[in-house]
């Protein structure tokens, strides 16, 4: 009974493993890649949400751009641990990639996905596949290292056949911000936002 | 007394030594303070300099480097050091370069708008609001967020970080990746400023062993390395380098000693009880400095256990008097005057410390002249009780007897030693180079190469100079802070003609009172900023109120009693403020730190032409000074010690004439040995005086047996035997000192080595007394 139960988690193990090849495999860009993206951020000090909307941009492997086109423009540019924010003024602003946990997420979800890396992934998080049904499907990474953990709680990667949709990061103070992605962040209009989300980024939007 | 009696007697004084050896180790707070060493200031600059030299401005600066990888690798160690320091109590600040928020004194937050020069020419109005409150829209929309959005209800213009870039150093390296980096990008620049006082060696190797730990802790990568370089840091370096020599030196000495012993007397039991008197004698000299003064200094301890080296020599002479059929008891009875008459004037003699006025001197006359004692009494009192039984009379032995045949032939009219010591002196008088080494710097040397890098890392991080400073009196603090603004445009005037490439004046993180006065007064008041705050607003999406926290800090801001100094205290700038603003002078003063002198002759000009009030104060020449006046001392310390001991040998010895035979090679050597390490390109400091002094301790005592022995040819060779063993294990062992790379032991060691070898011809040529009479 119980040998029978191992090799049936074994064997589903195993199939997960290979689905998730198979998935990274085919949603691997090579650099440079681009994706639209379309964000909502929220703030005590806010009376209403920002909604950005812009480009990210991977020219190399190990870097990230993130130009915000509206409503204003601010080009973030990710390389080697570093973060330099650039303003329409002139102005720039840097600081250390640590000091931004949101930013080093979405970084290692780029880099894992778009290069088709899952050792990488493996390497700073634990991942799991959740199939869903008609060709949807979601990835969570979970931190391993205890350190990381308390910035991020986990990050969730949904989408839908070959296409990235929504990215999902639950931050360790239990902020929980999303982006739509890809085709859905294009078709999607800023007016339709909350509906987008609860499409594309799953049920436990609130 | 038969042998397992005495054998347990040894254990038990041991024993009784080791309890001694825990209960000192206890009261035992070695600092490694050089100032205790230096004379009492007379004046304000010397007062400074001494206060300076642990606690100004760049005395506790450490300027880190890490070099050995490529630029990112280095930038993300820089960030790793920054974040494991940043916290640690035994750093005040860690700046590398990146700028943050984090460590912003909450403390000083509502006192913000008095202390930065933002609104001495913007105004706190509607287009300025609208300017920074459309950046902070896309702050909230950035990656970074996080940082800003806890600061924000309070501080929309983001107040805080300009406050943060003025503090930064006076002059900042390039960036690159966020961090500072050296001119050509192949090391990362840090500047860590230690809670420890320069000066306190036990907080600076604690701090610098905090720093190696966190390094270890983030460097994986093994190729990148870690430089520190600073005065304190130096402290710590050559304190280790120093006891890691003296160890090693210590040991193949310590083994060449009891070779030397253990050959001279064919025993290894008497070469170990030797030991006794001695341990006795440090631990003696150890509780007694303890005792009165609460805690023993590191110089101290060093000076004070070479000067009672000589308490090595007194066993020996017992030892080598010891003959068969005769009581130890009797030998020591024997020689008891001689040994006594060397040791009590040689006691006599340090007192002349305790007039110096030098608090480390003083210490070291209680530790030289209690220990002193302690070994000649051991070895009256004890030690005979512990000696076996003489195999045989070393005056039958074979070196002796050649040895004392040669110098029996050896004739040299006393003219040529008086002459050479004449002739000594004059060189040492007429010599066109400086006899005294008067840099304090070298009393405690750091390698050339190590200066050189310091210098460089210094110009590459801006620090403040170490060797120049403004000095600015006042008759009151809020005086002198008004004077010091009053400066700062003059001062950048200076800056921009080269004279200097930045200054740090303490106006800069304390304004006067009068200046944050007129701050407030510029501020609006809080209805004008809700207008202009609401006008500001229109179109953007904060939330009506979100900005509260800020319309009630400006408030607070224009009511509140302008900082002054005693309300800084406990916040983050009150360690850059107590360098800057030293206490315990006569008048209030203030430092205005300088980096990167270029032009020190305008520095000058400009401080002579601001008035009385203000002066360059150049550390080097202030401690030059310094160095004369207490070499003063010493000299005439010196004097009177030689007054002292002649006066306690006239009481031993009874007769001038014998006096005269006792003292004379002593003197002779004393202004040989200088004449000669003169002309080997030495130039004197306190360790060659204090080495002379023991060379010239040793020397008396040579020169006191040699003339207690008389004509009788066995007692002759016998006291010949103790004397031969005596020098030549000091020459021995100093000898080997002065084999070291560190220049402290080299000096001790050089000169005590010729000393002890001048001293022993010249003794034996003059203090002998066989065949004086047809000689003198």
């Amino acid at each position: 009974m119980t040998i029978t139960l191992l090799l049936w988690l074994a064997a589903a193990t195993a199939a997960e493993d290979s689905a998730l090849d198979t998935l990274l495999a085919r949603l691997a860009q090579p650099a440079p890649a681009s994706t639209a993206f379309l964000e909502r951020r929220e703030s005590a000090l806010l009376s209403e949400p920002l909604l950005l909307r812009g480009t990210l941009h991977q020219p190399d492997a190990d870097s990230l751009v993130r130009a915000v086109e509206s409503p204003y423009a601010e080009r973030t540019t990710i390389r080697a641990e570093r973060v330099v924010v650039e303003r329409e003024d002139g102005s720039s602003r840097r600081f250390a990639l640590r000091n931004a946990p949101e930013l080093a997420a979405l970084l290692d979800s780029f880099r894992a996905v778009l290069g088709g890396d899952r050792s990488l992934l493996e390497r700073h998080y634990r991942v799991q596949l959740d199939g869903g049904d008609e060709g949807g499907w979601r990835i969570v990474l979970t931190p391993r290292e205890t350190r990381r953990q308390r910035r991020i709680a986990g990050i969730e990667l949904i989408g839908r056949d070959d296409d990235l949709s929504c990215l999902v990061v639950h931050a360790g103070d239990g902020g929980i911000s999303r982006m739509l992605l890809g085709t859905a962040a294009e078709r999607t209009d800023e007016a339709d936002l909350d509906a987008a989300l609860a499409a594309h980024c799953g049920s436990d939007h609130e | 007394m038969n042998a397992p009696a005495r054998a347990l007697l040894a254990l038990l004084w041991a024993l009784l030594l080791l309890g001694m050896a825990l209960l000192v180790g206890s009261r035992l707070q070695v600092s490694g303070d050089l100032r205790l060493f230096m004379p009492a200031p007379q004046t304000a600059d010397q007062r400074l300099l001494l206060g300076s030299l642990g606690e100004g401005p760049g005395a506790r600066l450490w300027l880190v480097a890490l070099t050995g990888a490529a630029p990112e690798v280095l930038a993300d160690h820089s960030l790793a050091l920054r974040d494991g320091l940043r916290e640690r109590p035994e750093f005040s600040r860690v700046m590398n370069g990146e700028q943050g928020l984090e460590d912003f004194d909450e403390t000083l937050l509502p006192y913000r708008y008095l202390l930065s020069p933002t609104f001495d020419d913007a105004t706190l109005d509607g287009d300025y609001l609208r300017t920074q409150l459309r950046a902070r829209v896309q702050d909230l929309g950035s990656p970074a967020a996080a940082l800003v959005e806890p600061w924000l209800a309070r501080d929309p213009t983001l107040e805080l970080l300009r406050l943060a870039e003025l503090w930064q150093p006076p002059q900042e390296p390039e960036r690159a990746f966020g961090v500072w980096f050296g001119r050509d990008r192949n090391e990362a620049l840090l500047l860590l400023e230690t809670t420890a006082a320069g000066f306190d060696p036990l907080g600076q190797q604690q701090a610098l062993k905090v720093l190696n730990d966190v390094f270890a802790d983030s460097a994986e990568d093994v190729q990148v390395k870690l430089e520190v370089s600073g005065p304190g840091a130096f402290s710590v370096l050559m304190r280790e380098r120093t006891q890691h020599e003296a160890t090693r030196l210590g040991i193949v000495a310590g083994a060449v000693l009891l070779m030397l012993l253990t050959l001279a007397y064919r025993s290894l039991r008497l070469p170990l009880l030797g030991a006794l008197p001695l341990a006795t004698a440090a631990l003696a000299g150890m509780a007694a400095v303890a005792a009165l003064f609460g805690s023993v200094h590191g110089i101290t301890l060093a000076f004070g256990v070479t000067l009672i080296g000589v308490a090595l020599d007194y066993p020996v002479h017992l030892f080598s008097h010891h003959r068969p059929q005769l009581a130890a008891w009797t030998t020591v009875r024997d020689i008891w005057p001689t040994l006594a008459a060397g040791a009590v004037s040689t006691c006599l003699a340090y007192l002349s410390f305790l007039a110096s006025g030098v608090e480390g001197l003083t210490q070291l006359a209680v530790f030289a002249l209690v220990g002193l004692l302690a070994a000649a009494l051991c070895t009256r009192f004890m030690l005979p009780a512990l000696l076996p039984a003489a195999q045989r009379d070393l005056a039958q032995a074979r070196l002796p007897l050649r040895l004392d045949d040669m110098l029996q032939a050896w004739r040299l009219p006393l003219f040529v030693p008086i002459l050479l010591a004449a002739l000594a002196s004059v060189w040492l008088l007429l010599s066109p180079r400086p006899l005294w080494d008067d840099n304090l710097a070298n009393l405690t040397p750091v390698p050339k190469e190590l200066l050189d890098r310091d210098r460089e890392l210094r110009a590459a991080l801006g620090a403040t100079d170490v060797r120049h400073v403004l000095v600015l009196e006042a008759a009151d603090g809020e005086t002198l802070l008004q004077r010091c603004e009053a400066l700062l445009p003059a001062l950048d005037a200076l800056v921009d003609a080269g004279a200097v490439a930045a200054f740090e004046p303490p106006c800069r993180y304390l304004p006067s009172q009068r200046t944050q006065r007129t701050r407030q007064a510029r501020l609006p008041d809080t209805a004008t900023l809700a207008a202009s705050l609401h006008a500001a607003s229109d179109g953007l999406p904060f939330r009506e109120g979100a900005f509260d926290p800020f319309l009630r800090d400006v408030e607070n801001a224009r009511a509140a009693t302008p900082l002054s100094l005693a309300d800084i205290e406990h916040s983050a700038l009150a360690s850059r403020l107590a360098a800057l603003l030293p206490q315990g002078t006569q008048a209030p003063t203030a430092l205005i730190g300088l980096a990167e002198v270029g032009d020190a002759a305008a520095l000058r000009g400009f401080a002579a032409s601001q008035g009385e009030d203000l002066h360059l104060l150049d550390m080097k020449s202030a401690s030059e000074a310094l160095a004369a006046a207490y070499r003063e001392r010493v000299l005439l310390a010196l004097l009177l010690m030689l007054a002292i001991m002649a006066a306690a040998l006239l009481a031993f010895l009874r007769r001038p004439r014998r006096v005269l035979r006792v003292l004379l090679p002593v003197l002779l050597s004393a202004l040989l040995v200088a004449g000669l390490l003169h002309a080997l390109g030495v130039a004197f400091n306190l360790f060659h005086v204090v080495a002379l002094i023991l060379a010239s301790g040793l020397g008396l005592d040579y020169a006191l047996f040699f003339e207690r022995a008389g004509a009788e040819p066995a007692e002759r060779r016998r006291t010949l035997h103790g004397i031969v063993v005596c020098a030549l294990s000091t020459a021995l062992v100093f000898g080997l000192l002065a084999s070291s790379t560190i220049p402290v032991l080299r000096a001790i060691g050089l000169t005590v080595a010729v000393g002890v070898a001048v001293n022993f011809l010249l003794a034996a040529l003059i203090a002998r007394s066989a065949p004086d009479a047809a000689r003198t």
